[in-house]
């Protein structure tokens, strides 16, 4: 019997409303880092922008993972104009999900040419100060994944191991020698020391262009492996302080907000399902009961906030919101079973 | 000490344990007069409320020995912190200071935070992505606020002040566009006045330095670098001149430093060069870190941070016969799994040092054995 959902509507759904051009137009408009608040109410958008729904717990996790990945991403970066490769790798990998919609594939193709054309002609500097920005977002997160655990790229306090062996970044020499020169210019002398790491060159640039080899794997799926999937909580955090006061403090730019939201949700374009369809939930804990235990259990400090639309003192703002989120209200529970996480992986990596 | 196995994180516990064995293991150059190899072990750290943001130059250290006392500045994004410690590290008091609001949708973030030391007082600045505010040294009574002009700015550029420095009775600071902003500063009060405006960068300021003008003429007392990597040697007085300008090679200049006429520059491809001031020849390229530079410090002992978790020092001196400058490394540390982002001498001979890293939520201090 063909089930109702397919797993290629799915995606298709989701990836063809991320790069929706309206949506696009909105986030390549020079603008601000956004608060944590905003990404996450646009996430939550985008991750029911088709007939699959998550709950708060499931939705909380799916969140702390791409956040912890996305932060692993950007640290590691061997320079900042790396950030621009990941991107890439990301885009790279969408594409292969969705090679037969040719629409589809054309969004993500002219989403790929106005990258290049904003962010390929910027400085080292520039990339800098991008990738600083972005590491402001995510400091204080130490949240634990176990796929990052297990391969050793996360220690158990949560950060994130730092190699120092491997090959330079494209660009740089590996570190060890010491030249001098006279006023003419020439090399007079020359040393060699212990720097105390164990690098080798770079092999070769990664490609910048719509189709190259990229050379650098972080943003490549980190599921082409299947994998449990797992998120610890980290525990009490010792910068508590410095985390709760983003979120309990007022914000007396709301409003700004808001209107930035509105923006940026009103060019997606969600499709409503049309007829009896009733969805299906996407459940990443392995049972019921466990999501609901993790919804309950969830630590103060690192509950998600989203936008509270009615806060606002604009009501004409606050009506348009509110009809833009409610096109997407959380179903009730179908009948048939929900899917295990780690099943709807397993079935997504025979796509 | 160089850290030799570097396979996985490494237990501070163990490092501790590990000293005893001699720890620096570089060649001692002909040049320089022969000198012990220096070792150094890790010290109490110093708790910070907010863990360090990932700038560069993330953190200034002021001594005030008379009151045998340090303090300590370090920028966590949209606040700053300052704390004082005695001795040892134990800390005292601790202050936040935060942002000038203005319009935008989140609360600015400061970039830099600097201690200025004058002739006749010491003034705490903090540099944003609104403008430059001032406050006598203990943080607590801001004495002037400089909003920044963002009339030329195109949509698409980030508009802030970074890069700060005292020269004599002025303070510079950098800003986006390039130009170093000099402000005239009284013995006491709150009557600061914007000077100078100088031209020289047309690429963001990354950082300043300066050292006491040596009283002669066309002597070069301060170095400013930006975002392309270049260099502008100045001499200051009531109006401040261009000297020399040593071009950039295609990377930032995130960090300078100038002492006895020599300047140290570290470049975001991981190299600390040396250059004559007087002529701006480059007499030494050191390929020193693996990642970025993100901090220089000169006491008479240049220290160098990296983003490749590495802390180094280097030993500075003049070649015997021809006078050139010379280096030789001295120390080597590995601060694991921690991107750098500040770093200081916390004493004049260069005895101890402290560092910050992103993310960490403490400055680590080491001191000489």
């Amino acid at each position: 019997m063909q089930p109702f959902w397919t797993f290629t509507g799915v995606l298709n759904d989701i990836i063809s409303t991320m790069f929706n051009r309206k949506f696009m137009e909105e986030l390549f408009k020079p603008q601000e880092l956004y608060s944590k608040k905003a990404l996450r109410t646009v996430y939550e958008r985008l991750a029911h922008a088709s007939i699959m729904k998550l709950n708060q717990a499931s939705m909380d996790k799916l969140y702390d993972l791409m956040t912890m990945a996305f932060k692993y991403q950007v640290l590691l970066c061997p320079r900042p104009k790396d950030v621009l490769l990941v991107t890439f790798n990301h885009l790279d990998t969408i594409k292969g999900f969705i090679q037969d919609s040719p629409t589809i594939l054309q969004q993500v193709d002219e989403t790929f040419r106005q990258l290049t054309e904003i962010y390929g002609g910027l400085s080292a500097g520039e990339f800098q100060l991008i990738r600083q920005t972005l590491l402001i977002f995510f400091q204080d997160l130490h949240i634990r994944v176990s796929m990052f655990l297990k391969d050793k790229v996360q220690n158990n306090n949560g950060r994130f191991v730092l190699p120092v062996s491997g090959p330079v970044p494209w660009g740089t020499e590996v570190p060890g020698l010491i030249r001098m020169f006279n006023n003419k210019g020439e090399e007079v002398k020359r040393i060699e020391f212990k720097h105390g790491g164990n690098y080798v060159p770079a092999p070769k640039e990664g490609s910048f262009e719509l189709y190259g080899d990229r050379v650098l794997k972080l943003g490549t799926n980190m599921y082409s492996v299947n994998r449990p999937v797992e998120t610890h909580m980290s525990g009490s955090s010792k910068n508590l302080a410095s985390r709760t006061q983003e979120s309990i403090a007022p914000n007396p730019l709301a409003k700004e907000e808001l209107n930035f939201l509105a923006r940026l949700m009103g060019g997606m374009e969600i499709k409503k399902p049309s007829g009896p369809e009733p969805g299906f939930r996407l459940n990443l804990f392995t049972t019921d009961e466990e999501e609901e235990q993790a919804a309950l259990t969830r630590p103060e400090e690192l509950s998600y906030e989203v936008i509270n639309i009615q806060a606002t003192q604009d009501q004409q703002r606050s009506e348009e919101l509110a009809r833009i989120m409610g096109e997407f209200e959380i179903m009730e529970q179908p009948r048939l079973s929900t899917s295990k996480g780690d099943d709807l992986l397993a079935m997504m990596d025979e796509l | 000490m160089v850290a030799v196995d570097l396979e996985g994180p490494y237990e501070p516990r163990v490092r501790r344990a590990d000293l005893g064995a001699a720890g620096v293991t570089s060649d001692l150059g002909r040049g320089l007069q022969g000198s012990e190899p220096r070792m150094f072990r890790w010290e109490r750290s110093i708790p910070l409320r907010g863990s360090a943001a990932a700038l560069c130059n993330n953190l200034s250290v002021l001594q005030l020995p008379a009151r045998n006392l340090t303090y300590f500045g370090v920028v966590h994004g949209p606040s700053a912190q300052l704390l004082s410690a005695a001795p040892e590290g134990v800390p005292l008091a601790q202050r936040q200071l935060h942002a000038k609001e203005g319009a935008g949708v989140s609360p600015p973030l400061i970039t830099q935070v600097h201690w200025c030391v004058l002739p006749f007082r010491v003034l705490l600045v903090l540099t944003s992505h609104r403008g430059i505010q001032m406050y006598e040294s203990n943080g607590y009574t801001m004495v002037y606020w400089h909003a920044l002009d963002s009339g030329d700015a195109s949509p698409v550029q980030a508009v802030f002040a970074r890069g700060i420095a005292a020269s004599g009775h002025f303070i510079c600071v950098g800003t986006w566009s390039g130009r170093v902003l000099v402000f005239d500063i009284p013995a006491k009060g709150p009557n600061i006045v914007l000077s100078e405006e100088l031209a020289g960068h047309q690429t963001p300021i990354t950082d300043i330095a300066t050292e006491p003008a040596q009283g002669q003429d066309c002597v070069a007392d301060m170095v400013t670098a930006d975002d392309s990597g270049l260099l502008c040697v100045w001499r200051s007085g009531p109006e401040f001149t261009l000297l020399t300008r040593i071009p950039g090679f295609g990377v930032p200049c995130p960090s300078v430093q100038l002492w006895q006429g020599i300047i140290a520059a570290g470049y975001g491809n991981g190299q600390v060069h040396l250059y004559e001031a007087a002529t701006g020849n480059l007499h030494v390229q050191i390929n020193a870190h693996a990642r970025a530079i993100c901090a220089l410090d000169l006491a008479p002992e240049l220290l160098s941070a990296g983003e490749d978790t590495f802390v180094h020092i280097w030993k500075l001196g003049r070649s015997p016969e021809s006078g050139y400058i010379e280096v030789e490394h001295c120390h080597g540390e590995c601060v694991s799994d921690t991107q750098l982002c500040g770093a200081r001498f916390c004493d004049s001979s260069g005895s101890s040092f402290a560092v910050t890293g992103y993310d960490l939520a403490e400055i680590r201090r080491f001191s000489s054995v």
